[in-house]
């Protein structure tokens, strides 16, 4: 009885709805991870290049990458929370 | 001032704010040039028009929701979770177009007394500089193509180096004539 149960619940969550959004959950999850590394990327990479090239706009140009790489953290953090967090404490 | 967003450098009073990492004392840098502001129209038009399609779709939701048969993305996700699918859309644009920005700002031909330097960033892990000593230059060629580059007058050059060293190459630079005239005249 319990086992018919649970077939039936994980019948029920195969509802198409169910896993499309699963889907679309897990590109956005990776789409945020993405983000997150190529934004540290960027930022060795604006470091670098402004020691190769060395103009009085770098400091600008590396603040940006500074604030578009936390920027990135924070909306895996919020993704985490929103997507992840549920999954583990329910 | 020096404007740090020039595209083409090669006045005294201006030139001494730019340096580069193996740059050698007393090595004066005769002229600086990056790819023409113009090439950079393509890609602010199509970022400025997705970032202002969610603008749109609020504006003509109805609309879009009776050709869709309701809205998809609100059925599925609740008002927290579109917030952040949002956010992610904004954050993915700002990323093709500080990528964008820092391919046109690193891309530069830096020409001093001495050397020619070519720096090439193709993001979002590759750059390289390259370099050819003015002694060694055997050649310089300059094209000039396309309605676009006839119309900014951009394009491209090429400096052609002695033996087997890599020959250096800069596109859609500004004023190609002038900067072609600009290296003959500095080689010994």
């Amino acid at each position: 009885m319990i086992k018919e149960d649970a077939i039936i619940k994980v019948i029920n969550n195969l509802d198409p709805t169910n896993i499309v959004r699963g889907l679309f959950i897990i590109g956005l999850l990776g789409l945020a991870l993405f983000l997150a590394i190529f934004g540290w990327v960027n930022l060795r990479n604006v470091r670098l290049l402004n020691k190769t090239l060395k103009t009085s706009f770098g400091i600008v140009i590396l603040i940006a990458a500074i604030l578009f790489f936390a920027g990135c953290v924070v909306t895996l953090w919020q993704a985490i929370a929103i997507w992840i967090k549920p999954l583990l404490f329910s | 001032m020096f404007n740090p967003l020039a595209t083409f450098v090669y006045d005294h009073t201006n030139i001494p704010s730019i340096t580069f990492g193996s740059q050698k004392i007393n090595e004066p840098v005769l002229l600086f040039v990056r790819r023409d502001v113009a090439t950079n129209i393509g890609w602010v038009v199509v970022l400025t028009l997705l970032a202002l399609l969610p603008t749109i779709v609020k504006i003509h939701g109805g609309a879009i929701s009776i050709f869709l048969g309701g809205d998809p993305l609100a059925a599925l996700f609740n008002a927290a979770e579109l917030g952040l699918i949002t956010l992610l859309y904004y954050m993915l644009i700002l990323y093709v177009a500080f990528l964008n920005f820092l391919k046109w700002y690193f891309n530069v031909l830096i020409v001093t007394d001495q050397r020619i330097i070519d720096i090439n960033f193709t993001p979002p892990f590759s750059w390289r500089t390259a370099q050819a000593q003015l002694e060694e230059v055997q050649d310089v060629q300059h094209t000039q193509a396309g309605i676009l580059g006839i119309i900014f007058n951009y394009g491209d050059v090429m400096v052609q180096t002695a033996g087997t060293k890599q020959n250096i190459a800069i596109s859609k630079v500004p004023n190609p004539n002038r900067i072609h005239e600009l290296i003959i005249q500095n080689l010994p």
